[in-house]
Protein backbone atom coordinates (compact mmCIF):
# COMPACT_ATOMS: atom_id res chain seq x y z
CA UNK A 1 0.00 0.00 0.00
CA UNK A 2 1.28 2.96 -1.41
CA UNK A 3 0.70 6.57 0.58
CA UNK A 4 -1.87 7.83 -1.80
CA UNK A 5 -4.03 4.58 -1.29
CA UNK A 6 -3.42 5.14 2.68
CA UNK A 7 -4.71 8.42 2.50
CA UNK A 8 -7.98 7.00 0.90
CA UNK A 9 -8.12 4.28 3.35
CA UNK A 10 -7.68 6.30 6.28
CA UNK A 11 -10.51 8.34 6.12
CA UNK A 12 -12.45 4.64 6.06
CA UNK A 13 -10.57 4.13 8.73
CA UNK A 14 -11.46 6.84 10.98
CA UNK A 15 -15.18 6.45 9.94
CA UNK A 16 -15.15 3.02 11.22
CA UNK A 17 -16.02 1.56 7.71
CA UNK A 18 -12.25 -0.01 6.58
CA UNK A 19 -12.40 -3.89 6.33
CA UNK A 20 -10.23 -5.79 8.58
CA UNK A 21 -7.91 -7.06 5.63
CA UNK A 22 -7.12 -3.27 5.04
CA UNK A 23 -7.03 -2.84 8.07
CA UNK A 24 -3.94 -4.16 8.33
CA UNK A 25 -2.49 -3.70 5.43
CA UNK A 26 -2.92 0.08 6.81
CA UNK A 27 -1.45 -0.20 9.98
CA UNK A 28 1.70 -2.16 8.41
CA UNK A 29 2.20 0.95 6.44
CA UNK A 30 1.63 3.25 9.36
CA UNK A 31 3.89 1.24 11.25
CA UNK A 32 6.95 2.96 8.65
CA UNK A 33 5.12 6.22 7.69
CA UNK A 34 5.73 9.19 9.63
CA UNK A 35 3.91 11.51 7.52
CA UNK A 36 0.79 9.50 7.04
CA UNK A 37 0.61 8.82 10.66
CA UNK A 38 0.48 12.56 10.92
CA UNK A 39 -2.32 12.94 8.50
CA UNK A 40 -4.19 10.52 10.70
CA UNK A 41 -3.80 12.62 13.67
CA UNK A 42 -5.28 15.55 12.25
CA UNK A 43 -8.25 13.77 10.28
CA UNK A 44 -9.02 12.41 13.95
CA UNK A 45 -8.09 15.90 15.71
CA UNK A 46 -10.87 17.57 13.35
CA UNK A 47 -13.41 14.59 13.87
CA UNK A 48 -13.11 15.23 17.95
CA UNK A 49 -13.30 18.91 17.47
CA UNK A 50 -16.31 18.41 15.32
CA UNK A 51 -17.87 16.01 17.64
CA UNK A 52 -16.93 18.41 20.98
CA UNK A 53 -18.24 21.83 19.19
CA UNK A 54 -21.62 20.63 17.37
CA UNK A 55 -23.53 18.43 19.80
CA UNK A 56 -25.76 19.97 21.48
CA UNK A 57 -28.35 18.13 24.14
CA UNK A 58 -31.91 19.00 23.73
CA UNK A 59 -33.43 21.28 26.36
CA UNK A 60 -35.53 19.26 29.32
CA UNK A 61 -39.04 21.48 28.09
CA UNK A 62 -38.27 19.68 24.49
CA UNK A 63 -37.85 15.95 26.41
CA UNK A 64 -41.09 16.67 28.10
CA UNK A 65 -43.24 17.55 25.41
CA UNK A 66 -42.11 14.67 22.84
CA UNK A 67 -42.40 12.30 25.82
CA UNK A 68 -46.04 13.91 26.41
CA UNK A 69 -47.23 13.62 22.65
CA UNK A 70 -45.77 9.86 22.19
CA UNK A 71 -47.92 9.07 26.17
CA UNK A 72 -50.97 10.96 24.26
CA UNK A 73 -50.93 9.25 20.93
CA UNK B 1 -52.79 0.26 28.33
CA UNK B 2 -50.08 0.56 25.76
CA UNK B 3 -49.60 -2.62 23.73
CA UNK B 4 -45.92 -3.79 23.23
CA UNK B 5 -45.48 -2.43 20.31
CA UNK B 6 -45.68 1.08 21.13
CA UNK B 7 -44.00 0.80 23.98
CA UNK B 8 -40.80 -0.49 22.03
CA UNK B 9 -41.67 1.96 19.52
CA UNK B 10 -41.30 5.10 21.98
CA UNK B 11 -37.92 3.35 23.41
CA UNK B 12 -36.51 3.29 20.25
CA UNK B 13 -37.37 6.84 18.92
CA UNK B 14 -36.93 8.81 22.02
CA UNK B 15 -33.41 7.56 22.46
CA UNK B 16 -32.27 9.87 19.13
CA UNK B 17 -33.97 12.72 20.39
CA UNK B 18 -30.56 14.83 21.37
CA UNK B 19 -29.17 13.76 18.45
CA UNK B 20 -32.02 14.71 16.42
CA UNK B 21 -31.78 18.39 18.15
CA UNK B 22 -28.13 18.21 17.37
CA UNK B 23 -28.89 18.24 13.92
CA UNK B 24 -31.98 20.38 13.94
CA UNK B 25 -29.84 22.96 15.03
CA UNK B 26 -27.27 22.15 12.22
CA UNK B 27 -30.29 22.97 9.70
CA UNK B 28 -32.08 25.66 11.31
CA UNK B 29 -28.95 27.74 13.33
CA UNK B 30 -32.18 28.70 15.58
CA UNK B 31 -33.02 27.01 18.62
CA UNK B 32 -36.53 28.16 18.54
CA UNK B 33 -36.67 26.39 15.20
CA UNK B 34 -34.60 23.74 16.02
CA UNK B 35 -37.30 22.94 18.68
CA UNK B 36 -40.14 23.04 16.49
CA UNK B 37 -38.47 20.42 13.78
CA UNK B 38 -37.89 18.38 16.52
CA UNK B 39 -41.51 17.75 17.50
CA UNK B 40 -42.68 18.15 13.83
CA UNK B 41 -40.28 15.22 12.93
CA UNK B 42 -41.71 13.07 16.17
CA UNK B 43 -45.24 13.96 14.86
CA UNK B 44 -44.30 13.05 11.42
CA UNK B 45 -42.71 9.45 12.81
CA UNK B 46 -45.82 9.09 15.09
CA UNK B 47 -48.32 9.17 11.76
CA UNK B 48 -45.95 6.89 10.06
CA UNK B 49 -45.13 4.25 12.94
CA UNK B 50 -46.44 1.53 11.29
CA UNK B 51 -44.29 1.91 8.42
CA UNK B 52 -40.93 1.31 10.56
CA UNK B 53 -40.11 -2.24 11.53
CA UNK B 54 -39.14 -2.52 15.37
CA UNK B 55 -35.39 -2.81 15.92
CA UNK B 56 -34.43 -1.77 12.49
CA UNK B 57 -32.31 1.54 12.38
CA UNK B 58 -34.81 3.79 13.92
CA UNK B 59 -31.82 6.87 13.63
CA UNK B 60 -31.88 6.90 10.27
CA UNK B 61 -35.22 6.61 9.65
CA UNK B 62 -36.25 9.72 12.43
CA UNK B 63 -33.23 11.61 10.65
CA UNK B 64 -34.49 11.46 6.84
CA UNK B 65 -38.17 12.12 8.10
CA UNK B 66 -35.97 15.14 9.91
CA UNK B 67 -34.43 16.36 7.08
CA UNK B 68 -37.38 16.13 4.64
CA UNK B 69 -39.30 18.20 6.49
CA UNK B 70 -36.55 21.03 6.93
CA UNK B 71 -35.87 20.85 3.22
CA UNK B 72 -40.34 20.94 1.93
CA UNK B 73 -40.20 23.79 4.61
CA UNK B 74 -37.31 25.57 2.98
CA UNK B 75 -38.72 25.20 -0.41
CA UNK B 76 -42.72 26.70 0.57
CA UNK B 77 -40.74 29.13 1.79
CA UNK B 78 -38.68 30.08 -0.88
CA UNK B 79 -41.12 29.87 -3.40
CA UNK B 80 -43.16 32.32 -0.84
CA UNK B 81 -40.45 34.76 -0.90
CA UNK B 82 -39.85 33.77 -4.95
CA UNK B 83 -36.52 32.89 -4.12
CA UNK B 84 -34.12 30.51 -6.36
CA UNK B 85 -34.18 26.74 -6.20
CA UNK B 86 -31.00 26.81 -4.92
CA UNK B 87 -31.03 29.77 -2.07
CA UNK B 88 -31.94 26.85 1.22
CA UNK B 89 -27.88 25.47 0.40
CA UNK B 90 -27.16 29.53 0.21
CA UNK B 91 -28.99 29.85 3.62
CA UNK B 92 -27.23 27.17 5.38
CA UNK B 93 -24.19 28.13 4.00
CA UNK B 94 -24.44 31.82 5.34
CA UNK B 95 -25.42 30.77 9.00
CA UNK B 96 -23.30 31.39 11.45
CA UNK B 97 -23.36 28.67 14.04
CA UNK B 98 -20.25 29.94 16.44
CA UNK B 99 -23.14 30.80 18.66
CA UNK B 100 -24.20 27.46 19.21
CA UNK B 101 -20.96 25.95 20.05
CA UNK B 102 -21.63 23.14 22.72
CA UNK B 103 -22.72 23.69 25.96
CA UNK B 104 -21.70 20.18 27.86
CA UNK B 105 -19.54 20.50 30.27
CA UNK B 106 -17.42 17.04 29.73
CA UNK B 107 -13.68 17.46 30.32
CA UNK B 108 -12.73 17.00 27.33
CA UNK B 109 -14.71 19.53 25.62
CA UNK B 110 -13.60 22.27 28.35
CA UNK B 111 -9.58 21.38 27.70
CA UNK B 112 -10.54 21.95 24.36
CA UNK B 113 -8.64 25.39 22.72
CA UNK B 114 -11.38 27.67 22.18
CA UNK B 115 -9.73 29.20 19.17
CA UNK B 116 -9.62 25.69 17.69
CA UNK B 117 -13.22 25.41 18.25
CA UNK B 118 -14.12 28.90 17.04
CA UNK B 119 -12.48 27.78 13.82
CA UNK B 120 -13.38 24.74 13.51
CA UNK B 121 -17.41 26.03 13.54
CA UNK B 122 -16.10 29.18 10.65
CA UNK B 123 -14.39 26.10 9.06
CA UNK B 124 -17.63 23.92 8.82
CA UNK B 125 -19.82 26.55 8.04
CA UNK B 126 -17.74 27.84 4.98
CA UNK B 127 -17.59 24.13 3.56
CA UNK B 128 -20.54 23.34 0.17
CA UNK B 129 -23.61 22.17 1.63
CA UNK B 130 -23.08 18.42 -0.01
CA UNK B 131 -19.65 18.07 1.79
CA UNK B 132 -21.06 19.59 4.97
CA UNK B 133 -24.16 17.25 5.42
CA UNK B 134 -22.05 13.94 4.80
CA UNK B 135 -19.21 15.04 7.28
CA UNK B 136 -21.55 16.55 9.87
CA UNK B 137 -24.05 13.38 9.67
CA UNK B 138 -20.81 11.24 9.76
CA UNK B 139 -18.35 13.03 12.29
CA UNK B 140 -20.97 14.60 14.57
CA UNK B 141 -23.98 12.18 13.92
CA UNK B 142 -21.39 9.41 14.02
CA UNK B 143 -23.80 7.62 11.57
CA UNK B 144 -22.48 4.95 9.29
CA UNK B 145 -21.99 5.11 5.65
CA UNK B 146 -24.85 2.85 4.34
CA UNK B 147 -27.31 5.23 6.78
CA UNK B 148 -26.02 8.62 5.49
CA UNK B 149 -26.69 6.83 2.25
CA UNK B 150 -30.08 6.71 3.28
CA UNK B 151 -30.97 9.53 4.89
CA UNK B 152 -29.40 11.79 2.09
CA UNK B 153 -30.34 10.06 -0.81
CA UNK B 154 -27.23 9.13 -2.45
CA UNK B 155 -25.32 5.95 -3.49
CA UNK B 156 -22.51 4.82 -0.76
CA UNK B 157 -19.55 5.78 -2.79
CA UNK B 158 -20.92 9.53 -3.05
CA UNK B 159 -21.45 9.80 0.59
CA UNK B 160 -17.77 8.11 0.88
CA UNK B 161 -16.45 10.56 -1.31
CA UNK B 162 -18.18 13.35 0.02
CA UNK B 163 -17.05 12.87 3.65
CA UNK B 164 -13.23 12.45 2.34
CA UNK B 165 -13.44 15.28 0.33
CA UNK B 166 -14.89 17.63 3.04
CA UNK B 167 -12.81 16.52 6.05
CA UNK B 168 -9.90 17.35 3.17
CA UNK B 169 -11.46 20.86 2.70
CA UNK B 170 -11.84 21.26 6.10
CA UNK B 171 -7.92 20.20 6.84
CA UNK B 172 -6.83 22.57 4.26
CA UNK B 173 -8.61 25.38 5.38
CA UNK B 174 -7.76 25.03 9.03
CA UNK B 175 -4.20 24.54 8.36
CA UNK B 176 -3.92 27.79 5.69
CA UNK B 177 -5.57 29.71 8.97
CA UNK B 178 -3.05 28.71 11.62
CA UNK B 179 -0.33 29.57 8.83
CA UNK B 180 -2.06 32.96 8.25
CA UNK B 181 -2.56 33.49 12.36
CA UNK B 182 1.34 32.46 13.15
CA UNK B 183 2.20 34.68 10.65
CA UNK B 184 0.62 37.62 12.23
CA UNK B 185 1.34 36.87 15.91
Amino acid sequence: MNCEEVLRHLHDYVSGELSANHRESLMEHLDGCAACRRFLRQIKKIRTALENTMNHDAPPELHRVVREMLADA
Amino acid sequence: MKDERRKKFEKEVLSHLDRLYSYAIHLTSDRDDAFDLVQDTYLNALKSEMQYSLGTNAGAWLFTIMRNLFLNKLRRKNRKNEGNVGEWIDQMAGTDMIGFEKTKTDPSARLFDRLLREDIVRAINTLPVEFREAVVLCDIQGFSYADISMILGVPIGTVRSRIHRGRMILRNMLAEWKNTASKED
